[in-house]
């Protein structure tokens, strides 16, 4: 069957636990309905479909799962990663001073080339902030990265920032082919040939920010 | 009415594909396009998605529809691996197990049981 999709992005959350990474992608709810069966076993990775001029974007994005508490992360973690969110809270100084530490760690095993982004997140918690909003954007700056301050739980800019990051990796790859004569798609992107099925039921910007804002607090 | 659920009738083509798109009985998340799945009919377990503790319940379900290419899947997430297998839920809710994909074969199969069909022209 021919791809029904453009791109295929993989995409990593990364940052200290707590910080609120499994809040921003995957809802370990505490709601009765939810399954006791599945949240014993754990969430590996979400595929996730969205649209971006046009073309059809899977992402396929993974949480560390815990892996961060050992720092265990390796190269095989990072392996095929062409976007990174580093997460910090913003509650959290000792957080947002490992981000540091997180670029290192990517710089180390990751592809030289991944996008990333800083996040600030739990930004509905205003009162109880220790990291203002002009040192992400400082520290960001230093790196030449993008920021972002958000809430997984007000859903405020999640989205967003998932967006943004995979019109970065596109955008990137779009002038990586160009730039080699329009030949095959770099960095492991599946092109889809010219059958694209055009989505009729694309996944709806409020059901994806939704997805993303269900969250309790870590 | 709850026979209805599974009942295939109007559910694939006839080269046995799914006409209905598929979504999460839950929250109404894509899962599959239209055209995406093939249909298998086979005697196969999944777990119930609430269980008792220390006493794994599962049932028994006929009627699947079994994908290729995880990356086929709209929205999906997939379960820690479990003897070989990861389950699949919701990628909106975390509801599920809606099936489960084999990491020997690569291929994913879904419940008719445990999605909502719907049609292009519900919509």
């Amino acid at each position: 069957m021919a791809k029904t999709y453009d791109y295929l992005f993989k995409l990593l959350l990364i940052g200290d636990s707590g910080v609120g990474k499994t809040c921003v992608l995957f809802r370990f709810s505490e709601d009765a309905f939810n399954s006791t069966f599945i949240s014993t076993i754990g969430i590996d990775f979400k595929i996730r479909t969205i649209e971006l001029d046009g073309k059809k974007i899977k992402l396929q994005i993974w949480d560390t799962a815990g892996q961060e508490r050992f720092r265990t992360i390796t190269t095989a973690y990072y392996r095929g990663a062409m976007g990174i969110l580093l997460v910090y809270d913003i509650t959290n100084d000792k957080s947002f001073d490992n981000i540091k530490n997180w670029i290192r760690n990517i710089e180390e095993h990751a592809s030289a080339d991944v996008e990333k982004m800083i996040l600030g997140n739990k930004c509905d918690m205003n009162d109880k902030r220790q990291v203002s909003r002009e040192r992400g954007e400082q520290l960001a700056i230093e790196y030449g990265i993008k920021f972002m301050e958000t809430s997984a739980k007000a859903s405020i800019n999640v989205e967003e920032a998932f967006f943004t990051l995979a019109r970065d990796i596109k955008t990137k790859m779009e002038k990586k082919v160009e730039a080699s004569g329009g030949g095959g798609a770099g960095g492991g992107a599946s092109k889809g040939g010219g059958h694209n099925i055009k989505a009729s039921d694309t996944p709806s910007k409020a059901s994806f920010s939704s997805w993303l804002s269900k969250c309790s607090i870590l | 009415m709850a026979s209805s659920d599974y009942e295939t009738g109007q559910k694939v083509s006839a080269d046995g594909r799914n006409i209905p798109a598929i979504l999460c009985l839950y929250c109404d998340t894509t899962i599959l396009n239209p055209n995406a799945a093939s249909h298998t009919a086979q005697q196969l377990c999944l777990p119930t998605p609430t269980q008792k503790k220390d006493d794994p319940q599962t049932e028994e379900l006929n009627d699947w529809w079994m994908v290729e290419d995880m990356f086929t899947f709209e929205n999906i997430g997939f379960s820690n691996t479990v003897d070989g297998k990861k389950y699949l839920v919701c990628a909106n809710c975390d509801k599920g197990p809606v099936g489960y994909h084999h990491l020997s074969s690569k291929q994913s199969f879904v419940a008719l049981k445990r999605v909502k069909h719907v049609m292009e022209s519900d919509h």
